[in-house]
């Protein structure tokens, strides 16, 4: 049995891809499955910090592209689950120093070994996408609900479609319930309308999110966040079960209140 | 928008037909774009005709002829060739394919009967339709989609992106859509766009056309 190969992807930059692949990693792997996420932004290399897993690094993707070092010798171990390994980006080379190729064959590799290989895109839909995506069963496309992100999701649906007639998934990411209310943002419904692909989540602007992300302990692993609850929910449901929607509410005085505390 | 592709060259429907401009050095680094832009848009661009726009670049007949298979393969007709040295020229005339614009491209007032494409799926942001006929789409046109047709254009779901009916110069064609909300309505030589205000409320069907020279959109009902 080989693992499931699905790539993070958007189209549109900064929103949220890394964050994605970080939690959706440690999701999976708290479920007990074992996971290796590839942080496919060569040049860029940023999913290692937010696992916090930065100063563990000793070999990368291109020592492994170039032979210079073995798959299982490159990862590197997560430091709260062992089920969860990490392939860095290099960060002193660039793209064009992976082949599509090259991308298939690390990633079939991995998948032998785990049950998700986690592949994080770069943003665009030059070579970087390309390669990304090429070995993927499933795409998962992040989204926020703004109109440029929704444009680029789609164009990125499009492409996918037309090349490699992958599947692909909606994550809407940063909604805000009550910008939403006030009509001031995209709603779910209208994103979804839209892009017309399967939702497996929505995620609430979360100001956890970031401060987690900078210590390098995703949100996910936090149980007080409406947000770590939302990852945990899209992890269990690429595992095929049926979880029920969050309902979204934008939170109360007292909730402020001890939001405002933590 | 024209199509590009990887800055290889680009594709752009004109109503003389689809004019290819090779920007790639390597042709055939061009005829490799060519063929993934064709690819890409499988039917997209059938039936159609293209012109070839040189600027310097040398063509020997093999790679004359590279082009002229490929084209066929995807249903394309090798219409015209412009620009281009004495030599290349050449090659071309003795092709019998003509090395220049008729002065004003004959304008098209009707449509042959059976001459129209169907295509079934949603056209999203980025993606580009050409026809020389009508062109019916079961599905949206997306923000960002364009679809060009010589004809009408009918459309079972939204149009939200860039549509142009009656490309060559049919004053007579219209646009048919469930909700028309398009970015922007070509009709023969004419252009509007949404209001700037709010997207338009409508979610009955509506019907675009020419009337007294200007755009107009109207209800579009059974006719009884």
């Amino acid at each position: 049995m080989t693992g499931k190969v699905i790539t993070i992807s958007s189209g549109k930059g900064g929103v949220g891809k890394t964050t994605t692949t970080a939690n959706l990693g440690l999701g999976l792997a708290s479920l007990g499955k074992r996971v290796i996420c590839i942080d496919a932004d060569i040049g860029l290399r940023n999913l290692d910090v937010m696992l916090g897993l930065e100063n563990r690094i000793v070999y990368d993707i291109i020592n492994v592209i170039e032979e210079t070092c073995p798959l299982r010798k490159a990862l590197v171990r997560d430091k709260r689950f062992s089920e969860l390994s990490l392939l860095p980006a290099a960060q002193t080379r660039d793209k064009s120093a992976i082949k599509e190729e090259d991308m298939e064959r690390i990633a079939h590799e991995a998948a032998e070994m785990a049950d998700y290989v986690l592949i994080d895109s770069p943003a665009g839909i030059e070579h970087g996408f390309r390669y990304a995506v090429k070995p993927a069963e499933l795409v998962l496309i992040v989204t926020n609900p703004e109109v440029t992100a929704v444009r680029d999701a789609d164009r990125v649906i499009g492409l996918l479609e037309a090349n490699n007639q992958t599947p692909s998934k909606l994550i809407i990411n940063r909604i805000k319930p009550e910008m939403v209310k006030r009509n001031e943002m995209l709603d779910a419904d209208a994103i979804v309308d839209l892009l017309a692909i399967g939702l497996v989540g929505i995620v609430p602007e979360d100001v956890q999110i970031l401060s987690a992300s900078n210590r390098g302990q995703p949100v996910v692993l936090s149980n007080n966040s409406v947000a770590g609850q939302v990852f945990r929910n899209i992890a269990r449901r690429l595992e095929g079960e049926d979880v029920p929607f969050l309902p979204l509410k934008e939170p109360s005085f007292f909730q402020r209140i001890l939001g405002s505390l933590k | 928008m024209p199509v590009m592709n990887q800055q290889a060259l680009t594709l752009k429907g004109t109503p003389d037909g689809i004019v290819l401009h090779p920007i790639a050095s390597s042709w055939e680094k061009v005829l490799d774009a060519l063929k993934s832009s064709l690819d890409e848009a499988t039917g997209f661009f059938q039936g159609g005709r293209v012109i070839l726009e040189l600027k310097e670049q040398s063509l020997d007949e093999t790679e004359f002829q590279a082009l002229r298979t490929l084209l066929e393969q995807h249903n394309l007709e090798l219409w015209a060739v412009l620009g281009g040295n004495a030599a290349v020229q050449h090659i071309v005339r003795i092709h019998g394919i003509r090395t220049r614009l008729p002065a004003s491209a004959p304008k098209v007032t009707t449509q042959p009967a059976g001459n129209a494409l169907l295509v079934e799926k949603t056209l999203r942001s980025g993606q580009s339709l050409y026809f020389p006929g009508h062109i019916t789409v079961i599905g949206d046109i997306n923000p960002g989609a364009e679809v060009t047709a010589g004809g009408n254009i009918i459309v079972w779901g939204r149009i939200r992106g860039t549509v142009h009916a009656g490309a060559m110069g049919d004053i007579d064609a219209a646009i048919y859509g469930l909700v028309l909300n398009p970015a922007q309505l070509r009709i023969a030589d004419l252009i509007t766009r949404a209001p700037e205000e709010k997207q338009r409320g409508s979610t009955k069907p509506e019907r675009a056309l020419i009337r007294d020279g200007i755009i107009v959109v109207e209800p579009w009902k059974p006719r009884g």
